[in-house]
């Protein structure tokens, strides 16, 4: 490895873990797949064809075709905002607009001709919305929170000139914030915090069948299991419930999905990139979270989660004649929910979405900036049961804007 | 060159993985926990005030254990939940209609409370709900071994009455040991509840999980069920006790309004007259002459059903002994010849020899429930006749009692009167001769008279 890769790496490292630990690293959704500018605004649809350093997360196997040394430093900046109307009729509620910030950086580097390493600092996953403290859900969720920061060094092997293969190792650290109101006749909330490491991996293999013509991929990332252990802060209004409610460690178990990828990508003309890609999500990993208090009664959400998939399709326009350099893109994504509507509460208000991404890059010698913009509509999502909240529909909407600046070096 | 510039890349990398093991973990703050006035039915024991009218039979009158899930076998000897002689002590209880007189309240607390906090009349409480009125000559003190507040009637309680206990907590109310505030209980605040904690479900199968108090109970019970049966019992403590006897409305008049109070709970005293035996109070034989003994008896007695029993002369419910000649074997002089007789003016039952008392013998004195007050009831024992006339003993080879609510000194003078009593009382000689067996005596003493004229 150079010393400029290895700066570079220690660079992202360092850089990511700054700017998670000075703010409240939130996300709105659970998996947020797309973080880099390019990426984005072709709708993420990329596995089959990436050559930025982003590839760490999309598809390592791309990276031994990256060349030289290659950085990338940005972030997707994520506005979102849900409301709750209720089937018994009544206002509706809105959450508080969530605004978040994720950064993700990425480093890498070809050490031989046929191996390249890289890394990568990002957050893929991530829950954050928050309720009034008095509305009619506030026993389902007031306030929920659910962060990570995976640490993703991999290595790429090219084994044959149109076929490599790439396998790396996940660090994920996760930070769960959940406030949920207690029964009315105790009132107040009970606000468990916990934090904890979780281990993963990641395979992938790309096929040039055509070089730079047609390209298929495939991408597996493991499950991830996160048993989170903190503290839980009870504070009833009434006050003969405090006693039997101190504060007390509490733990709770989550598990983040294995994710199964195809891709393609295929150039009709010198000049277009069309890419597809498909996730498979294993959400069933998401079936159960148990909360458990030391003393006080545990608790459980049931979100009862479903594997389900994405299908996301993309275009990379090119004018190499007259704006060389340039790149338009844009982007169609059906995400299908993953929770149930008899199960769907407040604490992540799932439904399926219909996303829109459009975006520019421009690359000149070695910097380049790509800027991707995805509007994500969430269609109507019905919660029949009551049984993890209140009876109604939920309406979601989010922006995320995604800035990329990466270096390159031959 | 500068610091940062000569750290090495592993240090650098540790340092950032130190970072990230951290960030972001909120501090969700520690708020400190209140001391509580407990009141929880569900724990075993339960932990609630005592006495308390929870455990009387409404449909027998009695006291009745198996209404707080510790039924009482019928063969101590045979069981192992409780000592043999608490067993036998709560079998006596179960034939009672209402509690002991000279029973102490008590409430559990916690942690340690400031018995000097506590201003009868004013955050505690206590009301006789069938006429007493305010109570407030009663001494309060804080147990450290029950961790509770203590309320002891120096004269008893009234016979027949029913006793509401208010403690005020929160703000205005008693303070713990460390001076905070005083809570309540989860039990005590679904008591509190205006509107029936049901939400007017018919049975345990058709509660409305969304019902508030059922989502509170249903947070600690095993399954729904068993929260739902829970919710019933609660609104069945609330409806005939707490609003059906009027607690809250007693206290409310009192001063004590409902949102002030902490624990609430209220008992009976029994009817039947009793016989007074209070060792470490005034409440012994008095002996105003060598030759004559007065024992005090609460409540009023049938004067023409009081008799004594005169060795091969006469029966009688009066049985007294000169035990230190009996057991000489001097049977003669181990029955003097006495009367009896009820005084009504002093309230007691008056003793009268033929001659002295022998100076330095030990005198038996001994009651049958043959006596009855002017109602025909029967007398009953005190606490201390009973556990004089068990035949299990009061401490285990460790030292301890082995009768809750006694002490363990306390048990260890007792149990030398029991042992020293137990040989008459098993002798088969003594039931037939006297008609006294340990079944039918409401008082039971052994003492060397002194004259306090």
């Amino acid at each position: 490895m150079t010393k400029t890769t290895a700066r570079a790496l220690l660079s992202a490292l360092v850089l990511t873990a700054g700017a998670l630990s000075a703010r409240p690293c939130r996300a709105s959704g659970f998996l947020i797949y797309d973080i880099s500018g390019q990426a984005i605004a072709r709708a993420s649809a990329v596995t089959a064809d990436d050559d930025e350093p982003a590839a760490v997360w999309f598809n390592p196997a791309n990276l031994v075709y990256l060349g030289g040394v290659s950085a990338s430093a940005g972030g997707v900046f994520v506005t979102s905002k849900s409301s709750f109307s209720p089937s018994a009729g009544g206002a509706d509620t809105n959450t508080e607009r969530g605004n978040f910030f994720l950064p993700a950086i990425f480093a890498s580097g070809l050490i031989t001709d046929r191996v390249a390493v890289g890394m990568g600092a990002y957050s893929t996953f991530g829950i954050g919305i928050t309720w009034p403290a008095d509305w009619e859900g506030r026993e389902s969720a007031i306030h929920a929170s659910l962060e990570t920061l995976t640490l993703n060094p991999t290595v790429a092997v090219r084994v044959h000139r149109q076929i490599s293969v790439a396998a790396g190792f996940d660090a994920v650290r996760s930070v769960v914030d959940f406030t949920n109101g207690l029964p009315t006749l105790i009132g107040g909330d009970v606000r468990l915090a916990a934090g904890t490491w979780g281990y993963g991996f990641n395979l992938a293999g790309l096929y040039k069948v055509y070089p730079g013509r047609l390209h298929l991929a495939l991408t597996y990332r493991s499950r991830v299991k996160l048993d989170f252990s903190g503290r839980a802060n009870f504070s009833p209004t009434n006050p003969d419930f405090a006693p039997v409610l101190p504060d007390q460690g509490g733990t709770a178990a989550i598990t983040l999905p294995d994710i199964i990828t195809v891709g393609v990508m295929g150039r009709p003309r010198a000049d277009l990139a069309l890419t597809f890609d498909a996730n498979l999500v294993l959400w069933s990993t998401y079936d159960r979270i148990p909360i458990d208090f030391q003393t006080a009664p545990d608790l459980a959400i049931v979100p009862n989660g479903r594997n389900t998939f994405t299908l996301r399709g993309g275009a990379d326009w090119t004018f190499p004649a007259r704006w060389p350099g340039l790149h338009l893109r844009g982007g169609l994504i059906y995400d299908r929910s993953a929770i149930p509507s008899t199960n769907l509460g407040p604490g992540l208000p799932d439904s399926d979405r219909i996303d829109l991404a459009l975006g520019a890059g421009y690359g000149r010698g070695h910097f380049r900036g790509d800027l991707g913009y995805l509007l994500v509509v969430f269609l109507p999502a019905d919660s029949t049961s009551g049984q993890e909240g209140p009876v109604g529909t939920y309406n979601t909407i989010a922006h995320l804007l995604g800035v990329t600046l990466t270096a390159s070096w031959p | 060159m500068t610091r940062a510039s000569t750290r090495s890349p592993i240090a650098g990398v540790l340092a950032a993985l130190a970072t990230l093991a951290t960030a972001c973990t909120p501090d969700v703050g520690a708020d400190p926990t209140p001391t509580a006035m407990q009141f929880d039915l569900t724990a075993t024991p339960p932990r609630a005030p005592q006495p308390t009218f929870l455990v009387v039979n409404p449909t027998t009158g009695l006291i009745d254990f198996s209404l707080a899930g510790t039924p009482i076998p019928d063969d101590c000897a045979a069981q192992t939940a409780l000592t043999e002689a608490q067993c036998q002590f709560d079998q006596w209880l179960q034939t009672l209609n209402g509690f002991p007189t000279v029973t102490p309240a008590s409430a559990p607390a916690s942690a340690p409370l400031d018995p000097a906090t506590v201003m009868l009349g004013q955050n505690v409480v206590v009301v006789g709900a069938k006429g007493s009125g305010l109570v407030t000559d009663l001494v309060a003190g804080f147990d450290d071994a029950s961790t509770s507040l203590t309320l002891t009637p120096p004269r008893g309680w009234t016979l027949g009455e029913f006793y509401w206990i208010g403690v005020r907590g929160y703000a205005n109310g008693i303070r713990d040991a460390a001076g905070r505030d005083v809570v309540g209980s989860p039990t005590m605040a679904l008591l509190k509840q205006d509107m029936p904690l049901t939400c007017d479900a018919p049975d345990p199968t058709a509660v409305d999980p969304h019902c508030p108090a059922f989502e509170v109970l249903a947070q600690g019970a095993p399954d729904a069920m068993a929260a739902a049966a829970q919710l019933f019992q609660l609104e069945a403590i609330r409806t005939t006790g707490y609003v059906g006897l009027h607690g809250f409305d007693v206290m409310a008049q009192a001063g004590l309004p409902k949102e002030e109070i902490a624990v609430l709970w209220g008992f009976p005293i029994h009817t039947n007259s009793v016989p007074l035996l209070v060792p470490d109070t005034a409440a012994v034989p008095h002996v105003p002459a060598d030759n004559q003994i007065l024992i005090g008896v609460q409540g009023p007695v049938d004067p023409a059903t009081v008799s004594a029993f005169v060795v091969r002369e006469k029966s009688g419910p009066v049985v007294v002994m000169d035990l230190t000649a009996a057991g000489a074997g001097d049977l003669e002089a181990g029955f003097p010849r006495v009367g009896a007789s009820y005084v009504a003016s002093v309230g007691a039952i008056a003793i009268q020899a033929s001659a002295p008392f022998p100076s330095g013998h030990t005198i038996g004195v001994f009651f049958t429930n043959a006596i009855h007050s002017p109602d025909g009831a029967p007398l009953v024992a005190s606490p201390i006749s009973v556990l004089l006339t068990l035949t299990a003993p009061l401490v285990d080879d460790a030292g301890h009692s082995t009768v809750s609510g006694v002490t363990d000194a306390s048990a260890a003078a007792l149990e030398a009167g029991r042992k020293a009593l137990a040989p008459l009382l098993d002798n088969p000689i003594f039931a037939p001769l006297t008609g006294g067996t340990r079944a039918n005596l409401v008082y039971a003493y052994a003492f060397v008279p002194m004259v306090q004229p």
